[in-house]
């Protein structure tokens, strides 16, 4: 952290650092947000995302959370949205094609996000969490999270891999093209083979 | 005991005969079914005739004189609890029946075998027959009067289904339906008087009957009789002992008037009018002349016609003097004029119809006027040469190919000369052909039976108008005589016409024919003909159940009932002779030898002598004017007041044009009286209440539309639109739930917080 | 105007910061997800909401090490957060499963179509 800080601006002191990084970092995350919602583009707005999970991944890098950091940015940046890229790009029939909220939907949606926003912003400064300044010795070690992960959170953790594995099965069968006539192509193969074998023999 | 069960086998044996013919006859096939059939009715006859030979030694064994009999034989059984008895009821009347019935019956069935050969439904022919024999044999064996009727409508339903064997043929459908309306006319009478009777002592055997209403026939107009109980079997001793201390078991009215009785008499006699064809409903017997011929000879002329004359027997005792007289009217009637329009016919089966009818005529006006015995033994001597005659004209018919026309017939003397001989004597039996050399009589069985009648005539006759009675009673003695000479001459015009002469029909002449199995039958009865009225004990026979019967009412062997001598009203002065005479007439041949009686059969027989030559008479003068083939009466016929009564007798004298007549015009008037009455009250009505139906049906379609089926639409649109506006949100897009969910939740929170910061006092 | 006053208010970075920054992808994620018409569109305001949701448990995890019984630190927000971007993965890949049979079906990715089982 130090290093990085004493790059970006030597002179400045270890409080205003961190204080540069997070805007830094905030800024892309909340404008990509933003051209998330605004962007018609559907790649233009994936785009966007990726700014914005990447935003996400340096926020994790401030708090200390590397493995976190490098899982939101290795998971997400590297998986999900190449998914979603490719999902993109399997549905499109061009990549341009847009479709357009109503009006009234619009105004209805932007209407209540402010409100709902103002709501979260007023509650979280009403709210008293008795921060703590931040302990910089604090350390989070990788090894301590791979104990908490096989030792209090074993059960979570391998029902996760559960998941993951109901999840693969079920999406492929999902996305599976159907075919009325496979059993048929099935028999025919069959015969096919079974003819090919008596001439060998 | 022997000979009931005899004559039980015998009646069950045709029975069998129809079971297995209706079942089999028709595989068996034309000459099979026929010998079957005859094989059991022949054995049938061997059974009756053992059960005469056992009846008739039974008396020797008894050490009576012959022909008296054994004690009659009731036995009866509990049909229905409560008093509805059937049982069997042998005296010697049953056995006589029994033996000419079987023997008739097996007489046919031979000949049929002849006649019938050809026909396509022979085996049902003899299914048939089988069916007629057990029915007439069990109507001849019935104890209770119950169970005669239904054996009397078993019997009529043959006769119907032999009437209308040939049903292809319009007239022989149409004969048997008359047959079958006409015979139903008088079985209303019939049941009317089985009613009566029921009423008045519960379902009674015979002897039960004529033990509690035997003293009916001496009864004066307007008595009240007092009935004893009734109960199995009731004989003459123990009845008069009990007479006293009567308890009303089957008796619901103890007291019954003469006027109930004649009522009674009258109302079940009508049940003979239609079977025996008397004078009102006579009309349907010449017409059943459509049905086989051997059927005529069986059921039209020897057993089932002769059903009402034994029922008039059965039910004797319990007739009142003025019933009988009722009886003795309508047969006197229809003997007549049957006889009368018997010498016009020309069909020879119409002939034979209008003979059997004067001839049944007789035997009712017999019954009438108390010959017991007479018409009874006139009833078996004529069944003989009645069936005589028609299977001789069966015979003649059948030789001629089915002609049935007297003016197509002449000399076939010459080619069927056996049935000439054997109908020559038939002829000479009704006509009564015998003489009497001192005390002896010598002559055919017709002779005995009409001799016997016409005796009990006179002496009856002389004995009501001594007695103060109108001179018409008379007319019960000269008109029988009459009838006498007319039948022997209408007898002879038939012989002569048919048999005699030169051939009329070439061609019909040249093709005739005997055929042996058809002759045989012939020559048989041929001989009963002749030896009917002297051998085989039939007339003492007869006799003797006259006095088993006779005991129920004889004055002289019981002492008269108890009579109420208040209800004794002055009698009719013409009437006067009327039941004396009843009583005496037949007394002396019964063994009463007080003065009136001898002298009534003296008288009797006096008159006897205006009878005597009936029979020269009658055959010489048909002989004479038939001699030369129809020229004659042609030539007589030229007269214009015989040509017209030629025509009106031979029409019938009009009967069936009247009946139709009157009939159909009488139910044509009611039909217009009901359509009248139909059209303007009852549709009035009907209509009145559909049009009060029709507004108050508008009413409730108005109520309905206007008030029920609002209340429906209208509840049925509110859950419309009530659904309509749950539906609405629904609308099945994702965005538009999102976008709810979070205005709502956005509403709520700043709705929270503002009630927060509002307490909070910010 | 709020979100500034606490920016020059206190320089520190603290944990409101990261709270107010994840209240403002969450309601971008919203918004995205009630204004897109396109289905992928939609998936992508899932993960942006998905992603707040983890910004605050990681910050909330940094800021609250203080509340641990033996001053251990204290890693339930980090995996919470691993958990979630797991399922955030299992979750993205049945979705465009699914988006890929309704695209085949109904030839269009547009989710305004997808009413065919509406009553």
């Amino acid at each position: 952290m130090n290093s990085i800080a004493s790059i970006l601006a030597l002179s400045v002191d270890a409080q205003t650092v961190p204080a540069v990084l997070f805007y830094l970092f905030a800024g892309i995350s909340a404008a990509s947000a933003l051209g998330v919602v605004l962007s018609r583009n559907i790649v233009r707005t994936a785009v966007c995302l990726l700014f914005t999970l990447v935003g996400v991944a340096g926020l994790y890098f401030l708090l200390e959370s590397e493995f976190l950091a490098a899982v939101q940015l290795v998971v997400y940046v590297g998986g999900t949205l190449i998914l979603i890229v490719f999902g993109v790009m399997l549905t499109s029939k061009s990549p341009f094609s847009r479709f357009e909220p109503k009006a009234g939907e619009v105004v209805v949606a932007i209407a209540a996000c402010i409100i709902l926003f103002a709501a979260l912003v007023m509650a979280i400064r009403s709210a008293d969490f008795r921060p703590q300044t931040l302990d910089t010795t604090q350390k989070y070690p990788v090894v301590a999270l791979g104990q908490a992960l096989l030792g209090d959170y074993l059960v979570p953790f391998e029902l996760a891999s559960v998941v993951l594995l109901v999840v693969m099965i079920g999406a492929a069968y999902l996305a599976k093209s159907r075919k009325r006539d496979d059993k048929r192509a099935v028999a025919r193969g069959a015969a096919t083979l079974s003819q090919k074998a008596r001439q060998w023999s | 005991m022997t000979v009931a069960v005899l004559l039980l086998i015998a009646t069950l044996l045709p029975l069998l005969s129809f079971a297995i013919l209706a079942f089999v006859g028709k595989r068996m096939g034309n000459p099979l079914a026929g010998i079957v059939g005859t094989f059991f009715i022949s054995a049938s006859f061997v059974c009756s005739l053992a059960a005469m030979i056992v009846w008739l030694s039974l008396d020797v064994a008894e050490g009576r004189a012959f022909g008296f009999g054994g004690q009659p034989i009731l036995k009866t059984y509990d049909w229905l609890p409560g008093g509805l008895q059937i049982g069997i009821y042998v005296d010697s009347l049953t056995v006589v029946m029994f033996s000419m019935i079987t023997l008739v019956a097996a007489l046919v069935h031979v000949f049929s075998l002849g006649y019938m050969a050809d026909d396509r439904r022979f085996p049902r022919f003899y299914t048939y027959l089988g069916l007629f024999s057990f029915s007439m044999l069990a109507l001849v064996l019935s104890g209770t009067l119950l169970q005669l009727f239904i054996f009397w409508e078993l019997v009529g339903l043959c006769s119907y289904l032999l009437i209308g064997f040939w049903y292809e043929k319009k007239t022989a459908s149409n004969a048997a339906i008359k047959a079958f309306v006409t015979n139903r006319i008088g079985d209303v009478g019939f049941i009317i008087g089985l009613g009566l009777l029921f009423c008045h002592l519960g379902n009674a055997t015979f002897p039960g009957i004529w033990g509690s209403l035997g003293n009916a026939g001496m009864a004066q107009s307007g008595q009240v009789l007092i009935l004893p109980m009734v109960q199995g079997s009731a004989g003459a001793a123990e009845l008069s002992g009990s007479l006293q201390k009567a308890e009303p078991q089957f008796t619901r009215f103890p007291h019954v008037t003469t006027t109930m009785l004649t009522l009674m008499g009258i109302a079940l006699f009508c049940g003979a009018i239609g079977k025996s064809a008397q004078f009102p409903l006579h009309v349907w017997l010449p017409d059943a002349m459509e049905g086989p011929t051997p059927v005529s000879a069986l059921i039209h002329a020897a057993t089932m016609v002769a059903a009402g004359v034994y029922l008039v027997g059965r039910i004797f005792p319990i007739l009142t003097p003025d019933a009988k007289l009722f009886i003795a009217i309508i047969g006197c009637v229809t003997m007549t004029i049957a006889a009368l329009i018997a010498m016009a016919q020309t069909d020879i089966k119409r002939v034979l119809a209008y003979s059997t009818l004067s001839q049944l005529g007789l035997m009712i006006l017999a019954m009438g006027i108390g010959s017991w015995v007479g018409g009874l033994f006139h009833l078996i001597t004529h069944a003989f040469f009645k069936a005589l005659l028609f299977l001789g004209a069966g015979n003649v018919i059948h030789a001629a190919h089915h002609e049935q026309e007297l003016t197509e017939f002449g000399g076939l003397w010459r080619k069927i000369p056996y049935t000439a001989i054997t109908f020559g004597v038939a002829v000479f039996a009704i006509a009564g052909v015998g003489v009497t050399v001192g005390d002896t009589m010598i002559g055919f069985a017709g002779y005995f039976s009409k001799d016997l009648i016409l005796h009990h005539a006179g002496a009856f006759a002389w004995l009501a108008t001594k007695e103060g009675g109108h001179t018409a009673y008379w007319l019960f003695f000269w008109l029988p005589t009459i009838v006498a000479y007319l039948t022997a001459f209408y007898m002879t015009r038939c012989w002569m016409l048919t048999f005699a002469g030169r051939p009329r029909n070439q061609k019909l002449y040249d093709r005739a024919r005997e055929t042996p199995v058809m002759y045989i039958p012939l020559a048989v009865l041929s001989v009963l003909s002749v030896i009917g009225g002297t051998a085989l004990g039939a007339r003492q026979m007869i006799e003797s159940a006259a006095k088993e019967t006779n005991n129920y009412f004889d004055p002289r062997l019981r002492p008269p009932a108890v009579a109420n001598p208040t209800a004794k009203v002055a009698q009719p002065a013409h009437f006067a002779g009327f039941s004396t005479a009843w009583q005496n007439a037949g007394a002396y041949a019964h063994g009463d030898t007080s003065t009136i009686a001898s002298d009534a059969y003296r008288l009797g027989e006096r008159s006897l002598k205006y009878v005597s030559f009936a029979f020269v008479v009658g055959i010489g003068l048909g002989i004479l004017v038939y001699s030369k083939g129809l020229t004659i009466p042609n030539a007589l016929l030229r007269v214009p007041p015989l040509r017209w009564l030629n025509i009106w007798l031979y029409r019938a004298m009009y009967f069936d044009e009247m009946y139709a007549g009157v009939v159909v015009a009488c139910t044509m008037a009611l039909a217009t009286v009901a359509a009248v009455v139909d059209r303007y009250v009852i549709d009035a009505l009907v209509n009145l209440s559909a049009r009060v139906v029709r507004r108050g049906a508008v009413l409730a379609r108005l109520c309905d539309q206007f008030v029920l089926d609002r209340a429906v639409s209208a509840t049925a649109e509110m859950v419309q639109e009530i659904g309509a506006a749950a539906r609405a949100p629904q609308t099945g897009r994702i965005r538009t739930y999102v976008t709810a969910l979070m205005v709502a939740v956005a509403l709520s929170l700043a709705g929270a917080i503002i009630v927060v910061l509002s307490t909070t006092g910010r | 105007m709020e979100l500034t006053l606490a920016i020059s208010s206190s320089p520190i970075i603290g944990l409101n910061h990261y709270l107010v920054l994840a209240a403002f992808i969450f309601v971008c994620g919203l918004l995205s997800m009630m204004l897109k018409r396109n289905a992928i569109g939609i998936l992508m305001g899932v993960e942006l909401i998905l992603n707040a949701a983890n910004i605050n448990l990681v910050a909330f995890n940094r800021f609250s090490y203080a509340y641990s019984p033996d001053h251990k630190p204290m890693l339930d927000g980090q995996v919470f957060a691993i958990f979630v971007i797991v399922l955030a993965a299992a979750e993205a890949a049945v979705a465009l499963a699914i988006f890929l049979n309704y695209y085949n079906n109904f030839n269009t990715i547009d989710v305004e179509r997808a009413q065919t089982l509406k009553g």
